[in-house]
């Protein structure tokens, strides 16, 4: 293909494109993505199962297969936000329905014991 | 730094509604930046390249943070919440490098030189667009620092290259191949996707600074064919087979 049939191609054969290479498309929307449709895909949001992340490391896959049993279990995946973090977060951790009313204050404790 | 009043009469609610949280995202994502260039600027130190360029990324992450800053102030403006950013996913970023000059290689290719190419692209493309004053202003500061970074990103990445073991050079390869995957992944395959879904962008939305999904998806692919891509030759890598095999993992 030279490079001005490939300047032409729309944005449906750049999709098709994307695909037959191998990827995928997340969902769309707030809930899916966290992000506007225009703004990097996951932009501020920690979910490690979004757009195409498991893909990208082995540690993000790790962590996705964690969120995904996290979630299997009933429990929900929380991301802890130290207070003098200025808004960064020291990693999720999965909360699972028996530590939800426990008496932990602000212990947010994972399956495996520990915040990352 | 002086910013014009927000100049919004003209605009729905609505409209002000989805602007307004673009702006903690910018945040977001220039923090996420300025995250990189610090553990860069660490990688470059402890793997002892020159000094003279680790204080030159040190400048670019400080670059970095005043963008955060400026993002917050005009989200601040417009009545938008404290953005929130996890750094889980810059430490697994890095995570997958086995030497500290794996870790300068790899970011200084995929995250500066190949990622903020793309960036200030997709900056410019939004910028064109922008009539509304505050978001034209603040969208204009970013994009000079942005066009500014891609171009260090080339020159670092020249600088290294000579330093870099075959072995290291057939590992540059496949993260670029991996880059180019990321990249595409965050930065359009929602675009894409929103299209595909057949979801309609209000045109009044490019006035305040947001990008419509068409023209991200032009300005990506454009400034990865005519831009990153030679690079990566230029470099000494392939460029063309990098992208073709972006989803195939070695």
């Amino acid at each position: 293909m030279s490079l001005a049939d490939s300047l032409a191609m729309n944005w449906r054969q750049r999709l098709r494109d994307l695909l037959l290479a191998g990827g995928t498309v997340a969902s769309v929307g707030y809930g899916a993505t966290g992000c506007l449709p225009i703004f990097p895909c996951g932009n501020a949001n920690n979910d490690p199962c979004i757009c195409g992340r498991p893909d990208q490391s082995a540690q993000l896959k790790a962590e996705c297969d964690e969120k995904t049993q996290c979630v299997e279990k009933g429990g929900q995946w929380k991301t802890y936000f130290p207070p003098d973090g200025g808004g960064m977060s020291d990693g999720s951790v999965c909360v699972l329905p028996d530590d939800a009313g426990s008496d932990q204050g602000g212990d947010t404790r994972s399956d495996a014991g520990e915040v990352r | 730094m002086a910013l014009p009043d927000p100049v919004l009469a003209a605009y729905t609610p609505a409209q002000i509604d989805f602007a307004r949280a673009a702006w903690p995202l910018r945040a977001a994502e220039e923090l996420r930046s300025a995250l990189v260039y610090r553990t860069l600027a660490r990688a470059c130190a402890d793997a002892r390249w020159e000094s003279a360029w680790t204080a030159a990324i040190d400048s670019v992450a400080i670059d970095e943070m005043s963008h955060v800053r400026l993002c917050r102030v005009v989200g601040a403006r417009l009545g938008a919440a404290v953005p929130i950013y996890d750094r889980e996913p810059v430490r697994a970023r890095v995570a997958g490098f086995s030497d500290q000059r794996d870790v300068v290689a790899g970011l200084m290719l995929v995250e500066v030189a190949a990622g903020e190419t793309i960036s200030a692209s997709l900056f410019r493309a939004g910028h064109r667009a922008t009539v509304e004053p505050l978001a034209q202003a603040a969208l204009r500061i970013i994009l000079a620092d942005e066009e500014r970074h891609a171009n260090f990103g080339w020159q670092a990445l020249s600088a290294l290259w000579p330093t870099l073991t075959e072995q290291q050079r057939c590992g540059l390869q496949e993260e670029a191949a991996r880059g180019l995957a990321g990249l595409e992944q965050t930065m359009v395959a929602p675009a894409l996707r929103w299209m595909e879904d057949g979801l309609t962008f209000d045109p009044a939305l490019a006035e305040l600074g947001v990008l419509p999904p068409e023209a991200r998806v032009e300005a990506f692919y454009t400034t990865v064919e005519e831009q990153v891509l030679p690079g990566l030759t230029a470099l000494g890598l392939d460029g063309r087979a990098a992208w073709s095999r972006r989803y195939r993992r070695a």
